[in-house]
């Protein structure tokens, strides 16, 4: 009986062995076939090739081509992504596929709701002009608050409490705000919180503005874009002539019929096209376009005259009573003229709204338009996807920063999706 | 009760037996099985990271010296600057590549860091159009890599401000 046992627990013992034995060799097995895994080559080569490509479309500067096109068009049509596609395709083994994402260039679409009546829309459209991106300005109201619009402009000292519930939700989904508002009172706490704004009071005073350009990214940031923005200048009558408000002071602006060209007052020349000029103590002046048919615009350039064109100083008779803070970007002294808000929300990058205000404004002045068409276009987010394609959560990512788009010293990225079927 | 016999094997005993030699069987099995094809795999990573060697000198790198030539040649590579080929330096390399003397081939072998492995070398646009073919051992594909797993690696740059594609077969 105790021998007929013992061969039991002999046969029990070797039942252990042969399970430890399974078990050691599950383990061990799985970190072979691991390392078998290992060998896919092919998502290396996916990788490698995506870098490879956004490299060599910085060589040969092929997003110039594809997101900043010559001659400049206006409108949908003016960003030419065949030649990408094009190029993409050869490259990339059929079984995949791409998307683009660009961050840092305004989208080809812009859709804008505005807090605003219907002459507000009207001048907001106007000042838009010209632009690559083709603009849409809907007035809104607590009704029609949507997430289809990428930025919402609010004209006037409107309480934002009731929106808030909107708001908060836009700015879930990184949509960009832009106030246009004066204050002979503390706001309500929407208006602060969004737009970082410390009212205290004060009296009106002459003073000049600058671009604040020594402390933070944000406002370098938008000096950036305001020198490289376009404005348009509208001429009329039978001289084709027009007028020019820069800082304080008016200038005129006639279009020469005989010899192509552009004369305004104090600007030594008649400018052409690509040609430049310096008023003195005022600003850099640059004819980009001339309408050549009609003779019923000129896009110009407003750059700073001193050394570093980022330097324009505003210039007006503004109410010294909101407070300066890190995120200023016009200032005298303490107080602050346009604030430049990014981030806050503890989003990832890409969806971080931005919020842009402006104060005093004054429609007459062909810089401050410059300078709210400028904050407005940067509150987009200035990020979209090339051909709108949806990702899957398997794929590919390779990152490639550009230091900009025909020199103008914006950097921007791009990220190259690749998935497989 | 009945006592145990002498030479009588307990069934119990015979079970355990079968259970472990089987599991020896199949574990000397497995390890048979799996190792060849371990060996191949290691091999075919050792020609996939010396394929994107070659592919990173060639592509980013000059070269040593960075004017090279057939004679003095250290270090291939055919970038003016990262990501941008020197058309100079793929028409040298041509040159090298249809040379029938061993000894510039060797030279072109060692610079490459492959003086044991079979390559070969393309660059074309994107309609196809060979800018260098190089075959230094003047055998055609199927000839040259047949019956052993060869390593493909491709990648992207400029020539000219265009885009080309450039290949590598390691095997």
């Amino acid at each position: 009986m105790s021998a007929d046992l013992n061969v039991k627990k002999g046969f029990i013992r070797v039942l252990e062995v042969v399970l430890f034995t399974f078990l050691v060799f599950g383990v061990l097995m799985s970190s072979f076939f691991k390392y078998s895994d290992s060998n896919d080559w092919s998502g290396v080569q996916r990788l490698a090739l995506s870098h490879d490509l956004l490299f060599a479309f910085e060589k040969e500067k092929a997003f110039e081509s594809v997101l900043a096109p010559l001659p400049y068009s206006y409108g949908p049509n003016s960003y030419n992504i065949n030649p990408l596609n094009g190029t993409t395709e050869k490259i990339l083994p059929t079984i995949y596929d791409y998307e683009y994402e660009v961050k840092n260039v305004p989208p080809p679409r812009i859709s804008i709701g505005c807090i605003c009546d219907s002459y507000q829309a009207d001048w907001l459209r106007s000042i838009l002009e010209p632009n690559r991106s083709l603009y849409t300005v809907t007035i809104l109201n607590q009704g029609n608050f949507s997430d289809l619009f990428q930025t919402f402009v609010i004209f006037g000292g409107k309480n934002l409490e009731p929106y808030r519930e909107n708001i908060t939700a836009a700015l879930e989904e990184g949509k960009g705000f832009v106030l246009v508002s004066n204050f002979s009172s503390q706001p309500d706490n929407m208006t602060r919180e969004l737009f970082g704004i410390k009212y205290t009071g004060g009296s009106y005073q002459d003073v000049s503005f600058r671009f604040d350009d020594s402390s933070g990214t944000v406002p370098a940031g938008i000096s950036k874009r305001y020198i490289n923005a376009l404005r348009r200048v509208r001429t009329e009558g039978e001289n084709f002539t027009g007028k020019l408000y820069l800082k304080d002071r008016t200038y005129s602006v006639s279009q020469v019929l005989e010899i192509n060209c552009v004369n305004i007052s104090l600007c030594s020349g008649c400018l052409r096209e690509g040609e430049s000029c310096t008023i003195a103590n005022t600003a850099k002046i640059s004819l980009f376009k001339k309408d050549l048919s009609a003779l019923r615009w000129i896009d110009i350039k407003i750059n700073s005259e001193s050394q570093n064109p980022r330097d324009y100083i505003f210039r007006d008779y503004v109410p010294l009573n909101v407070e300066r803070g890190r995120d200023s970007l016009l200032y005298y002294g303490n107080y602050a003229m346009a604030n430049a808000v990014v981030g806050g929300y503890g989003y990832s990058y890409e969806t971080e709204p931005r919020r842009f205000w402006i104060y005093d404004y004054d429609k007459n002045h062909d810089d401050l338009n410059l300078l709210l068409k400028t904050g407005i276009i940067w509150s987009t987010g200035e990020h979209f996807f090339i051909s709108r394609k949806e990702i899957p959560e398997k794929r590919t990512v390779a990152t490639h920063f550009f230091t900009g788009l025909r020199n103008n010293s914006i950097p921007f990225t791009v990220k190259l999706y690749t998935w497989g079927y | 009760m009945k006592g145990k016999k002498s030479g009588q094997i307990n069934v119990y005993f015979i079970l355990s037996s079968a259970i472990f030699i089987s599991m020896v069987i199949y574990l000397i099995y497995a390890l048979v099985d799996f190792y060849p094809e371990r060996g191949q795999n290691i091999r075919i990573n050792s020609l996939y990271s010396k394929a994107y060697l070659l592919s990173e000198l060639m592509i980013k790198d000059q070269g040593y010296p960075q004017t090279w030539d057939e004679n003095n040649i250290l270090r291939l590579g055919l970038a003016s600057s990262p990501y941008e080929l020197s058309r100079v330096k793929i028409t040298r390399m041509q040159s090298m590549c249809d040379s029938t003397n061993p000894a510039v081939i060797a030279r072109l072998l060692n610079s490459s860091g492959l003086p044991d492995e079979r390559m070969m070398v393309t660059i074309e646009d994107l309609d196809e159009n060979k800018v260098l073919d190089c075959n230094p051992f003047k055998r055609d594909y199927e000839n040259l890599f047949q019956g052993s797993r060869v390593a493909k690696i491709t990648r992207v740059v400029t020539l000219d401000n265009k885009t080309v594609k450039v290949t590598i077969y390691v095997s």
